[in-house]
């Protein structure tokens, strides 16, 4: 299903092995992940961050979520970070560029972001339709979050079905963690919203 | 191996306000500013939920804030505020009185960049410019030394060896608003750790006077008493960090990484995680890290001791004081060397003004300049701006 070129492999010095996947050396035995979020001011996108760092938590990671320091208006772009490692993050530095970005929005995804993303991570875009990356070192996986938020009438909860899509394209959090944290704070019939967008976001075969 | 599941994730703020809740104040009197409310919406929503049994009193500026926080202490009511620069500024005048009346209170400060030009983002200037204030000075790393700084001031506040407030640090939004992993303790150990304890105070039946007129027969001695207090801060502060809990999180003057670094780099706040990490992960061995976490009363002794085998320091100020030789913290370390009698080279970075936040690359940056000068110079003093993007 997945043809996508993978720059690599990754040299692991603590395993002392090549590593193929770059996200999967990362989350391995180098455990150190680096995620963007990014939508618009009031789409929840700082609340999506909390909820994963919350839920990483609750699996046993070490977590740090911050939002981008300053004000924020509604409509406008916004971002979100988080870290995960398993070990405690002491660093808290800018983060300029990233493993994984999570992306709300097709018109988001301009090429600095693009670029922004480290050679073998991941790209997880709320689209209906596959985008061509103009990059084939990184993995674009694609979730029809907009549709599955109106069939489910729950239209506030695009971010709840981003962090549903990430908990599934990474596979390190179960999903568990995700849905009973959204379940509890924002009301059961949200379990739904998470489910359906981590079984429904795809793997985007990149020709380039 | 650590265990995560008694931890809460948790922002610098959330911590604060959740250990003044179970520190069970009695009084918060504070107006909300960035990058600081969150503390203060938090207490607020307690209070009215009745998780918390304590006054709060909505005011119309900082210098209220602290002034009703002050007549609340006097009554013997166990008190907290919050502010970040503007407020701090403004608060200024009062930050003395409360000293000098001896008002056990515990005040965060969220640190944040002075005007002008207007700025919300983090530095130290705002409570660099109250330091000769008489306050303990506590800086924090991350929320959870928020966390367990936060109830241990309050225990080092109302010693009755010390009686004077203490401004736990934490910086504007690196810390304030960075969500992370914070072990709790259960609310019964927090209060049996914070007894209430008998302190002089206003009372009718046992009549005495605060704040009062003091001649120049009087007001010398009047000052020369706090400070010894304030002192007397450094030693009380071991016994007080040593029956905290949670071992952990004891309140440390400072913290050593990376112990036979023979450059040693000294810091304050979070950006001595950042340097940690670059430390740990660029496997940069010729450096150690010395968090400091107590400011005033300045740990002389213990920095000294912590330097005895350094080869040169770097000294990091998140604040610039113009027209000075030395920003505070290299000013202070500067002192401290002199009257060791150590001649050591010391390089004072001016970094971070204004939420310039040190990117990986800035610290490498600042560690190889460090090493270059170390090896090359003698004794003497140099500088730089790290991150500094004018000529």
């Amino acid at each position: 299903m997945n043809n996508v070129q993978i720059v690599g492999p990754f040299y692991c010095v603590i395993c002392e092995r090549f590593i193929s996947d770059y996200i999967e050396f990362r989350l391995g035995v180098a455990m150190f992940l680096e995620i963007l979020f990014l939508g618009r001011g009031g789409q929840g996108v700082v609340t999506a961050g909390r909820i994963f760092a919350e839920a990483a938590l609750r699996a046993g990671l070490f977590s740090q979520s911050f939002p981008e320091f300053g004000p924020e208006r509604s409509g406008a772009p916004v971002r979100a970070y988080v870290r995960l490692s398993d070990e405690p993050i002491t660093m808290r530095a800018p983060m300029e560029s990233f493993d994984v970005a999570v992306v709300f929005e097709e018109r988001l995804l301009d090429p600095a972001i693009v670029e922004s993303v480290r050679s073998g991570g991941i790209i997880v875009l709320a689209a209906e339709s596959s985008p061509e990356l103009p990059r084939s070192d990184v993995k674009l996986f694609v979730v029809g979050a907009r549709r599955i938020i109106e069939e489910l009438k729950k239209p506030r909860s695009l971010n709840l079905a981003m962090v549903g899509a990430l908990c599934s394209v990474l596979n390190t959090v179960p999903l568990k963690h995700v849905e009973d944290i959204v379940g509890r704070r924002f009301g059961e019939e949200n379990r739904e919203v998470v489910r359906r967008a981590a079984r429904l976001v795809v793997s985007v075969e990149q020709t380039a | 191996m650590y265990s995560l599941s008694s931890y809460r994730l948790m922002t610098g703020n959330e911590a604060a306000a959740f250990a003044v809740k179970q520190a069970d104040v009695d009084f918060i009197s504070a107006y909300p500013i960035t990058p600081q409310t969150i503390i203060v919406e938090r207490l607020s929503e307690y209070v009215s939920s009745g998780e918390l049994d304590a006054e709060f009193v909505p005011v119309e500026s900082e210098h209220s804030a602290l002034s009703a926080c002050i007549g609340a202490s006097l009554a013997g009511a166990r008190v907290f505020t919050s502010t970040s620069s503007q407020g701090l500024a403004l608060m200024h005048e009062i930050l003395y009185i409360a000293s000098g009346m001896r008002c056990p209170i515990v005040m965060a400060v969220a640190n944040r960049a002075l005007s002008a030009p207007l700025n919300i983002h983090g530095d130290h200037s705002d409570i660099m410019g109250s330091r000769d204030a008489g306050w303990v000075l506590v800086f924090c790393e991350n929320p959870q030394e928020v966390y367990d700084y936060t109830i241990q001031a309050f225990r080092l506040a109302e010693h009755p060896d010390i009686l004077l407030p203490v401004a736990v640090n934490l910086d504007g939004f690196t810390v304030s608003h960075s969500s992370e992993p914070v072990s709790i303790l259960e609310d019964g150990v927090v209060r049996s750790y914070l007894p209430r304890r008998e302190r002089p105070r206003l009372d009718f039946e046992e009549p005495a006077s605060f704040g009062v007129f003091a001649l120049p027969t009087h007001y010398f001695e009047f000052k020369v008493e706090q400070e010894k207090a304030l002192r007397r801060a450094g030693e009380v502060l071991e016994e007080v960090s040593a029956a905290y809990p949670n071992r952990a999180g004891r309140l440390v003057k400072l913290s050593k990484f990376n112990e036979d670094g023979r450059i040693a780099i000294i810091c304050l706040g979070g950006t001595a995680g950042t340097v940690r990490h670059v430390l740990k992960h660029y496997d940069m061995k010729d450096f150690s890290l010395i968090s400091l976490k107590l400011f005033s009363p300045f740990p002389a002794e213990g920095l000294l001791d912590a330097l005895n085998e350094a080869e040169g320091v770097v000294v990091m100020d998140r604040a610039t004081s113009p027209g000075a030789p030395l920003p505070p913290l290299a000013s202070n370390v500067a002192a401290s060397l002199y009257e060791a009698g150590a001649r050591l080279p010391l390089m004072s970075v001016v970094y971070g003004l204004g939420g310039r936040e040190p990117t990986l690359k800035m610290i490498v940056e600042m560690l190889e300049k460090a090493r270059e000068r170390m090896i090359r110079g003698g004794p003497g003093v140099s500088r730089m701006y790290l991150g500094y993007g004018g000529g």
